[in-house]
């Protein structure tokens, strides 16, 4: 990696999305809305084939060599702390940044729809530009501070556009929870960078930046001792930002924003980025086994417990949010194994698929006059022609069925973990497979299925969406088919090329762990490779049949799982095992509490307020009124005190000398 | 700092223009008021600025003489120290002027002594920052009280003008007392006047006795007395209050900047017997400062606040002179202690500019908002609401405050910082940190004023004066305050320079 071909290109990436978010947001008011909202599609599309140029650009470089670089300066030098403003394209931000655009365009296009009566139509494409240049940022910084600046950026823009309708106190609510959530995880974030910077500073030479991913990589053996902790503090900030326990309750919130804000930054992209960053800070991963451990454990548990709870959730979208802590679960299992490609692939799948499902959501709850309840749905099949069979697709892709997307990125996840990790954590990820489609079925049955239990007003209304809405999604229903087949397997006869294009980044410190290990699978290997794809497949197909069975049709069978045990397990996943109750009990109202009764009314109101600044000021003021009595008026007085002065003034020079 | 070079009389002419300008052009004020009849006297404002730009014009087409000489036979410098003086006077008598005129037509009822009186002043001020002889010292130290003593009891009709002028008046004799009595025995000393041969003779007999010391003393009562050192302050609240307001800027900014001039000259001759000065000296500039800040708290008059201000900031300034006079016994070196004493010299300056800048804003803006002479804009409750009344003078006025108080990112952050930087660089680290506790101190009375403005309403209709050339000039000095607080290091370099190349 020490060569890079000079592209400008890569700062207009950037850039563009800015320009668009910029002239939406200056010209607010006066702006058409029509205007505003091909203005903000057009800037991302120009952001998307900018980037497919790129890519093209560097597809044409050899393998090893693949980096494209720019920068706009030097953003700090200070006590040799470098930082560049700098840009690199290299096949993991090659891929993030297609995904990105990619997806991006296809969710403003959508919006454009989903928004259209909507009061706040310019302020809306305004965020979702801005996101695009924060997350373009992200994952095309150059270094870690870059990283950073994209991440913060993301994270505002995601609290901006979860309380967007800030009317209700419910979505304001859901934001700022949003963002206290991720706070906590950016400090381990931050923390992370302060660890990196004090180890790596004593040994650069000049010139060197010292967040620069390239310094980081050349610098390896020097980090062997802080990895763990770096790694560990890292995944704090990944943790929050793409929602593990304990930091995952901020999604499911999140819904409160609007559907296409859902689909963009909630399941395809943004929450994505603490994925994007462990891979890319893969070569200080794999220095730690004990942070990689973590990972991988917290990935494999996180994806089991929220597919549980999303088996009771009645609104459409808690369902889809449920299910993306469990995806994003995997993908952390991927890189806690080694696995960084696959859990990339199941990056990129995953944003195909559940940025589907999320709009085929929306074009549901657009259908349904805002409705979201599950409960009060049902028998649209034949109302919307074209959301039906993409929101099936996207099902049967996200439940893992051959030949759609979601089996191969998730097989492969699965292998990994078997392969790579241990039995136990692949056992992990296997129920919550059988899990993902159960709850998956659930959904499209109570959603599509039955008699429609809306009201007769709403029933009446029921109609299928505008092209705008329905030609992203047959765009991203067809990705969900074909996208899985970049990474066909060896077992399959493939090549997995996807791996193949990102062995490179993950070369440097993987060891093992390549592409090049994949050459080396015996006989053996590949056999117990065909068993466990066999039974992830036929648990896929059992967990939809089973949802089917359970919800289609008399209820009856449902009734049954419902009240399971005296209910109390279906009351316990309906409320989520009260993880929100714990946390209000436990952190928020004692902090509340101690910052109310003891920082502020003791400490702020009482030692500072009172004694110090009270205190000294009337101190002050005594002794000022004081001294103020000299000041009679009196000219005898005055010419009294300046002899007297002058007199000491004497006198202590004749002492003194 | 070597010895000067005498100079014949044909060639100081040219030196001495903006002196001889100065003094021709007050008589010729007087002399163009005795034969004009009538009430008007607008064409003696615009005479009187004619003459203050033909001064800075002869100042400025006068030769430098890069390492300075002397004038009349050792009587004057011509460095660029007295320059620098020379025109920062100029422009604080222009800016008298202009506030005054505005003053006096918004009554329709001229004062015509104030232009040729001003003039003197101005005279007497540059003459004793020029002074290098301890004659010519005492004669611009009374050339310039005479003129002010009558500027400040000049409001006829006023009883409290009368009053302050003759405090002035007669603690201003008592101090020249003083100093005579110091000059006397300096010359009994060293049997010459120019400063020069008293230099000489000092090094000669650092042992001399008390005599020395004594004389030294003597004249620094006096000119503590002129800067408002405590404990020889008493006058300067009274006065400067009694006083009109356009008297009390001058007095605030040009009497003051004089003084110190003087003194940082006079302070050459005395490291001998820095010694025995020193501790004295060190206590007096602590108490200067907190008596200073501790008493504005309780002001509720603008222009008394700013009085007791202008004591703290004597005390700062004095806190400069401490660092000059320090660098000669801790420092390592010669060489560090020339820069450390420079850096201070350059900060004093820099300083008195700042200060002359800021105080002569405030005080414009008393000028412009006063209804007459008799309602002077004084009490501070008056100002509530202003910034609604009148948003661009409330606006000048917070500038102005802000940079009293030392806030960045005005000129008087950057003044404080130098000097305090020059303290701490002289070793005097408890007198900067003292320094820095009084600046904070003074932040509360001069936020206090910003507070009103902008946070208090008004309190039923309020009229205030108003004055196109007075708001003007505080716009201009507010902009100058902001321009020297974000760029202000060409200035000071210009500053240090200035003070190294001073003679004595």
């Amino acid at each position: 990696m020490e060569s890079h071909v000079l592209d400008t290109s890569l700062r207009w990436i950037v850039l563009v999305p800015l320009l668009g978010a910029a002239l939406n947001g200056l010209l607010l008011r006066r702006m058409p809305r029509r205007a505003a909202g091909l203005l903000a599609c057009a800037a991302v599309g120009a952001a998307f084939l900018l980037s497919v140029a790129a890519v093209v650009r560097l597809a044409g470089l050899e393998p090893h060599h693949r980096l494209l670089a720019d920068s706009l300066g030097t953003w700090l030098d200070v006590a040799g702390v470098r930082v560049e403003l700098g840009f690199a394209m290299d096949q993991l931000s090659a891929v993030m940044a297609l995904v990105v655009t990619g997806v991006g365009f296809l969710i403003h296009v959508y919006s454009l729809g989903y928004m259209a009566h909507d009061p706040g139509y310019n302020r809306f494409f305004t965020y979702l530009n801005l996101f695009i240049f924060a997350m373009m940022m992200l994952v095309l910084g150059e270094n870690l501070v870059m990283l950073f600046v994209g991440w913060e950026g993301v994270g505002l823009c995601s609290y901006l556009l979860i309380s967007f309708w800030f009317n209700e106190e419910a979505n304001a609510a859901a934001g700022k929870k949003a963002f206290i959530v991720n706070r906590i995880g950016d400090f381990g974030f931050l923390l992370g960078m302060f660890v990196l910077g004090a180890a790596l500073l004593p040994h650069l030479g000049g010139g060197e930046g010292v967040f620069s991913f390239r310094t980081i990589a050349a610098h390896t053996h020097e980090l062997v001792p802080w990895a763990t902790a770096i790694g560990l503090l890292l995944f704090l900030g990944a943790a929050g930002k793409s929602a593990q326990i304990p930091l995952y309750v901020w999604l499911p919130d999140a819904m409160a924003g609007p559907t296409p804000v859902s689909a963009l930054i909630h399941a395809a992209t943004m929450v994505t980025a603490g994925v994007y960053m462990i891979a890319r800070m893969n070569m200080v991963y794999v220095l730690s086994p004990a942070a990689m451990t973590v990972v991988a454990v917290v990935g494999a548990v996180t994806a089991l417990f929220a597919a549980t709870i999303a088996l009771t959730q009645n609104d459409i979208k808690k369902v889809l949010a449920y299910s993306t802590v469990s995806q994003l679960g995997y993908m952390m299992l991927a890189c806690g194994v080694g696995a960084f490609a696959a859990g990339i692939f199941h990056v990129m799948t995953h944003a195909f698929f559940k940025a589907l499902l999320f709009l085929g959501a929306g074009s549901v709850i657009h259908a349904m006059g805002g409705e979201q309840d599950l409960r009060l749905m049902g028998g649209l099949r034949r109302k919307l022609p074209v959301t039906w069979p993409t929101f099936l697709i996207g099902t049967v892709a996200l439940a893992g069925v051959f030949p759609f997307a979601g089996f191969f990125s998730k097989d492969e996840i699965l292998w990994k973990a078997f392969s790579e990790g241990n039995p136990g954590l692949w056992l992990v990820g296997f129920l919550g497979a059988g899990l993902t489609a159960f709850y998956m079925m659930r959904l499209v049955v109570l959603t599509f299925f039955g008699d429609n239990r809306a009201s007769e007003e709403v029933r009446h209304h029921v109609h299928e969406s505008p092209a705008t809405m329905t030609a992203p999604l047959a765009i991203l229903a067809a990705l969900s088919v074909v996208g899985g087949w970049l990474g066909w397997p060896h077992f399959l006869g493939g090549a997995n090329r996807f791996e193949q294009w990102l062995a490179p980044v993950f070369a440097a410190g993987a060891g093992g762990h390549g592409a090049s290990a994949h050459d080396a699978v015996t006989h053996a290997a590949a056999s117990t490779e065909w068993l466990l794809a066999a039974a992830s497949l036929s648990l896929a197909l059992l967990g939809l049949y089973a949802g089917y069975r359970a919800y289609a049709g008399r209820a009856t069978l449902a009734g049954k799982l419902h009240a399971f045990a005296g209910g109390r397990p279906h009351r316990v996943l309906l409320n989520k095992y009260y993880v929100d109750e714990g946390y209000e009990a436990s952190l928020v109202r004692p902090g509340y509490a101690l910052s109310d009764r003891v920082l502020f009314r003791a400490v702020d109101t009482g030692l500072i307020d009172g004694l110090l600044v009270n205190g000294s000021a009337l101190l002050v003021s005594i002794t000022s009124a004081l001294l103020r009595l000299f000041q009679n008026g009196k000219l005898r007085f005055y010419a009294y005190v300046f002899a007297l002065g002058a007199a000491a003034f004497v006198l202590y020079l004749a002492l003194t000398t | 700092m070597n010895g000067p070079t005498p100079v014949t009389l044909g060639a100081e002419l040219p030196v001495l223009a903006p002196y001889l300008v100065l003094a021709v052009g007050g008589l010729a004020v007087m002399l163009v008021d005795a034969f004009s009849g009538g009430r008007r006297r607008d064409h003696l404002s615009l005479l009187t600025l004619l003459v203050l730009l033909g001064a800075a014009a002869a100042q400025g087409a006068a030769p430098a003489e890069p390492r300075g000489a002397t004038l009349l036979g050792g009587m004057l410098a011509a460095d660029r120290f007295s320059r620098f003086f020379n025109l920062l006077t100029v422009t604080i008598a222009m800016l008298t002027t202009v506030y005054a005129t505005s003053m006096f037509e918004r009554d329709g009822r001229y004062r015509a002594d104030f232009y040729p009186l001003t003039l003197f002043a101005a005279l007497g001020m540059m003459l004793l920052a020029a002074a290098t002889d301890l004659l010519s010292l005492f004669l611009a130290v009374e050339t310039m009280s005479l003129a002010v003593y009558v500027l400040v009891a000049g409001e006829r009709g006023s009883l409290r003008s009368s009053e302050a002028g003759f405090k002035y008046l007669i603690l201003g004799a008592f101090a020249s007392a003083f100093l005579l009595m110091g000059l006397a025995l300096l010359y009994g000393q060293a049997g010459a006047t120019d400063y020069a041969s008293v230099h000489r003779a000092v090094q000669a007999a650092p042992d001399g006795g008390i005599l020395l010391p004594l004389a030294c003393g003597l004249v620094l009562v006096a000119l503590g007395f002129k800067v408002a050192m405590v404990p020889f302050h008493m006058w300067t609240p009274d006065v400067y209050d009694g006083a009109p307001a356009y008297v009390t800027g001058l007095m605030a900014t040009g009497v003051k900047a004089a003084a110190f001039a003087a003194l940082l000259r006079v302070v050459w001759l005395l490291p001998p017997i820095a010694e025995a000065w020193f501790p004295l000296l060190a206590v007096l500039t602590v108490l200067t400062m907190t008596y200073g800040n501790l008493v504005a708290l309780s002001q509720n008059g603008l222009k008394r606040m700013l009085a007791y201000s202008s004591i703290a900031h004597a005390g700062y300034l004095l806190l400069g002179v401490l660092a000059v006079l320090n660098t000669g016994r801790d420092s390592a070196t010669a060489v560090q202690a020339a820069a450390v004493r420079d850096a201070a010299g350059g900060a004093i300056l820099f300083y008195l500019v700042v200060y002359a800048l800021m105080n002569l804003g405030a005080f414009g803006v008393v000028a412009c908002l006063s209804r007459s002479r008799r309602e002077e804009a004084d009490a501070i409750d008056g100002y509530a609401g202003l910034s609604r009344r009148r948003p661009f003078v409330a606006a000048t006025l917070a500038v102005f405050m802000f940079s009293l108080a030392g806030i960045p990112p005005t000129a008087g952050f950057v003044g404080k910082f130098y000097i305090f930087d020059a303290v701490v660089k002289a070793g005097l680290v408890p007198l900067a940190v003292w320094g820095v506790i009084n600046s904070l101190l003074s932040a509360y009375y001069y936020l206090r004023v910003i507070v009103v403005m902008y946070m208090k309403p008004a309190e039923g209709e309020v009229h205030d004066g108003h004055s196109w050339e007075a708001a003007f000039t505080c716009g201009v000095l507010a902009l100058l305050v902001l321009l020297l607080g974000v760029v202000p290091g060409s200035f000071y370099a210009l500053a240090a320079h200035t003070y190294r190349q001073m003679i004595f």
